[in-house]
This record gives structure tokens, C-alpha cells and sequence, in this order.
């Protein structure tokens, strides 16, 4: 069992490397052969290169760390405020008919119709960047809780209620933590979903940042430059979902299925 | 004493009415074993969540110990045919999931625990989690931890209903010899008329919808009961006389 699991694992891991091979393969023919201009497309090399440049002489590194403190934080603020609030509606009745209609509402319109609202209220700074950056994660966050609460199991609640539970002990020794690995999972995929509007945000208007190097780099029409940081999100995105994965692992080594 | 008397109970779908259970009245003594067997789809699990409150009834009642049931309570343990337990509490905080919901001392929690393990065998997994047991290592935790709650009435819903044959008769066993040492009170419903046979003091005998009683056996078969009763002369006459009810 144990070994089979390993060997799993390991040939998963293979497998993704062969993904990430041939991808790089495709790469290296298509600007090799001269097929794209190094304008649209720079082989890997020459992105190589501009990385190099870019952490040496333009220190990229404090660009990466104000995007993900800004993801960080944003994240934070997110979880905080949109876990325990779809608990509480998952829970009670009354509370998701008032809650539940302006969730929807939020969760309709995109997140970066907010972003010149929020420029003329908060400017371009840090509070910005994280209103944005709630406004997109936190209603999805919100109705991902209010989900995994509601899809409690009605037989564990049923055996909860034969062994003396309480209504209160049900929610809390029962349905809160049978909801926990849903919540995990769920915010696993909103981290994700952040990036992309946090990139849109510094797009637009920002002076520091991933985005705003990206859009620096457009201006002076450094392609590699922007290639380099796609692929540096990419890389954030893998590890960031690493983690999460070994997260469910410790946190929810119980669980009866697999992470997302 | 467990008395029922009555039990009525339909469920409205759209226009229609459904009736599901039909003036089902019977009597239980303390510490007896008893089965109700019927085809698939009659009402049995209604029955059972009637008896220990998760539903309501639509007319008759239920006493057990001359007090009547309104609404589901440590009272009445139910064993659940998909098991139920809890995936994110070990074996022994399942089992003593019931006497950690009031203030029982952690020294009669562990006394009553570690008594309920070593009965279902279960010592050397107190500390595993539901999702690395077997079907009828789950079970036998289910069967524990209701037990631990020392209910005065145990209701089971097709309990072996999910397990390989193998492991169904040695639960059966498993449970015959727990019943013979412990004498709970035991209401215990299946499909399968050997397994009634084998484990209960008397069977009710259910018809499809509505469910009402069709007809009731005792069974005097001597105890401590063995796997080989299920290979005797008795036993083979008993079942095709209790097979031909449902012809």
C-alpha cells in the first residue's frame, strides 16, 4: 500500500516534469527555427538573461515581495472576514435571506469594474490594492464556506443527535469541523484567483509590483522582461499550492478525500 | 420495556400522499433482541428514525421505560448502515464522543473507552482514523461508541448491510456474543432473513408500503449461538418457513 502510494507519487511527479518539458521543447522550436519573431516570442535563453538583469540591476526581488505582501495581506483580510461569515450564514437561517442576496450581487460583478472606484476613494497605494484584492476574493470566499458548512453529512448530524448533542453541540462538534477541509480547499483556490486581479490592479495603476514591471517592460517593449515575470507568478503559483497541498495533508490527515 | 403503539406516518409529495407506515404496534422487554425484516423499500429506516425521534411521528406513541419519546436523545443510540462515524476523531474520540458532550470525568471516559475497545478488539487502533479501518472496523466502532453512551434502547438500520460476506457473518457473531454478555435491548432491522434468524430472540415479519406487520416468530434457537447454528436442521426449516411470507 504504502509503496504503491510512493511510487505514485513519484511517477506524478515525473509525469508533471515531462508537462513542463515538452512545453519548453515547444518553446525552444518555435523561436529556434525563426518561425516567431524574438519580438513576440524571445527564445528561453535571452528570457534567462533578462531575469538575470532583472534581479541584479533593476532588483526585481522587492518587486516580488511588495506583490505578495500585497497578496498576503489582501488574502488575510479575505479569510478573516468571509470564513466566519458564511460559518455564521451557513448556520443560521435567518441570517443568509438578509446576507445571501448581496453576496450574489458582489459575486456578479467583476472585481476590476471596482478598480477606478477604488483608485478615486483609496488612490493608488496599498489600500487599493487590497480593497481590490478583497472585493475579488471575499464573496467567493464567502459563498465556498457557506457551501462546505451546508454539505455537512445529515447522517453525522443524525448520529450526533442519537449520542445527546445539543443543536449547539451539533453545529460546533460536528458541522464546523466536517466543513474545515472544504474551507482549506476553497481558499487554496482564491489565493489563485487573487493574483489575477492583483496583477489587473498594478497594471493600471501602480509603482511597484509585478504587474507594474510588467507593464514597464511593455512600454520599453522588453518582451522577455514580461515573459520572465509570467513565468515567476507561475512559480509562486506552484509553490503557493505546494504548500497548501502539505497544509490539507497536516492539517486534515482524516480526511476521506483527496484536495482538490 | 419498550411499547409502541400505533405508529403512523406518510409523507406528502406534491398532491400526493404516501403513506409509509401503518399501524405498526409491538411490545419489547427489556434486554431483548428483536428484528424486523422486510423487503427493500418498505419503510425500515423510517420505522427506526421514527422510534428514535429523528422524525416525527404522525399519530401513535412511543414509550420506552413508560417515558415517551418526542425527539431524538442519548436515550435511543441508533447504528447507521453507512457507519457515521466522525472522519476527523480517532477510534477512541469517537467512542467517547457521546460522554464528552456532558461533563463526564476523563477517568470514567477512559474506564468506559478502553472497556468498549477491548470488546470490539479495537485496542490497537484508538488512535486511527475512521478512513484507515476496514467496513467492519468501522462498524464495530459505530457499535461502540453507542454502547458507550449505555442507551436504553439500541436501534440498528442494517448495520452489516454494507459488508462482504465474510465479514457480515463474523459481525453477526461478533454481535451475537455481545448481546449474550451485555443483554442491551436491541431492535435490529435487515432484508436479510438468515441474519435475523441467526441474531434475534423474535422477528416482525414487514410488508411493502405501507409498512405494517405482516407477521412475528419467535425464534428460540439456544444460546450462546455459534456460526455452525446457521447449518443446522432447525435453522434451514425456520428460514423457508419465513421465506415463504415474502413469496
Amino acid at each position: 500500500m504504502q509503496i504503491q502510494k510512493q511510487i505514485k507519487s513519484n511517477t506524478y511527479l515525473l509525469k508533471g516534469l515531462i508537462g513542463f518539458l515538452l512545453f519548453l521543447l515547444l518553446w525552444i522550436l518555435l523561436t529556434s527555427t525563426g518561425l516567431v519573431k524574438p519580438f513576440f516570442l524571445p527564445s528561453p535563453l535571452s528570457v534567462i538573461d533578462a531575469t538575470i538583469t532583472l534581479f541584479t540591476e533593476f532588483n526585481l526581488f522587492s518587486d516580488i515581495l511588495v506583490s505578495l505582501s500585497r497578496i498576503l495581506v489582501g488574502f488575510v483580510f479575505v479569510v478573516a472576514i468571509a470564513v466566519p461569515l458564511g460559518i455564521l450564514v451557513g448556520l443560521n437561517k435567518k441570517l443568509s435571506e438578509f446576507l445571501e442576496p448581496i453576496a450574489i450581487f458582489f459575486r456578479y460583478i467583476p472585481p476590476s469594474a471596482f478598480i477606478p472606484l477604488s483608485i478615486l476613494w483609496f488612490g493608488v497605494g496599498e489600500i487599493e490594492k487590497i480593497f481590490i484584492l478583497f472585493i475579488s476574493g471575499a464573496p467567493w470566499m464567502f459563498f465556498l464556506t457557506l457551501d462546505s458548512v451546508r454539505n455537512a453529512k445529515k447522517e453525522l448530524i443524525e448520529a450526533g443527535y442519537t449520542l445527546g448533542a445539543s443543536r449547539n453541540q451539533i453545529y460546533s462538534k460536528i458541522i464546523f469541523p466536517s466543513s474545515l477541509p472544504g474551507i482549506w480547499d476553497a481558499m487554496r483556490l482564491i489565493i489563485s484567483t487573487l493574483w489575477t486581479f492583483l496583477i489587473v490592479a498594478e497594471l493600471i495603476a501602480a509603482t511597484s509590483g509585478l504587474g507594474h514591471v510588467i507593464i514597464q517592460s511593455q512600454r520599453f517593449l522588453q518582451t522577455a522582461n514580461i515573459i520572465s515575470i509570467i513565468i515567476i507568478i507561475g512559480i509562486i503559483g506552484l509553490i503557493t499550492d505546494y504548500l497548501f497541498k502539505l497544509g490539507y495533508k497536516k492539517f486534515f490527515p482524516w480526511s476521506e478525500k483527496r484536495s482538490l | 420495556m419498550i411499547k409502541v403503539t400505533k405508529l403512523t406516518k406518510s409523507f406528502q409529495n406534491g398532491e400526493k400522499i404516501n403513506e409509509v407506515i401503518r399501524d405498526i404496534s409491538f411490545n419489547i422487554k427489556k434486554g431483548d433482541f428483536v428484528s424486523f425484516v422486510g423487503p427493500s423499500g418498505c419503510g425500515k429506516t423510517t420505522l427506526l428514525k421514527l422510534i428514535s425521534g429523528l422524525i416525527d411521528k404522525e399519530k401513535g406513541d412511543i414509550l420506552v421505560n413508560d417515558k415517551k419519546v418526542t425527539k431524538a436523545s442519548k436515550k435511543i443510540g441508533m447504528v447507521f448502515q453507512d457507519f457515521s462515524l466522525f472522519p476527523w476523531l480517532n477510534v477512541r474520540e469517537n467512542i467517547s464522543f457521546g460522554l464528552r458532550l456532558k461533563k463526564t470525568s476523563q477517568e470514567k471516559i477512559n474506564k468506559i473507552v478502553n472497556h468498549y475497545l477491548e470488546i470490539t478488539e479495537l485496542k490497537e487502533f484508538a488512535e486511527s482514523y475512521p478512513n484507515s479501518l476496514s467496513g467492519g472496523m468501522k462498524q464495530r466502532v459505530a457499535i461502540a461508541r453507542t454502547l458507550a453512551n449505555n442507551p436504553q434502547l439500541i436501534l440498528m438500520d442494517e448495520p452489516f448491510g454494507s459488508l462482504d460476506n465474510f465479514t457480515r457473518s463474523s459481525m453477526q457473531e461478533f454481535l451475537t456474543r455481545l448481546w449474550e454478555k451485555e443483554h442491551k435491548t436491541i431492535i435490529f432491522v435487515t432484508h436479510d432473513i438468515e441474519e435475523a434468524l441467526f441474531l434475534s430472540n423474535k422477528i416482525y415479519i414487514l410488508s411493502k408500503r405501507p409498512t405494517l406487520i405482516k407477521k412475528e416468530f419467535d425464534v428460540n434457537f439456544k444460546r450462546p449461538r455459534k456460526h455452525s447454528l446457521k447449518k443446522t436442521k432447525e435453522f434451514f426449516d425456520l428460514r423457508n418457513k419465513l421465506t415463504e411470507e415474502f413469496l
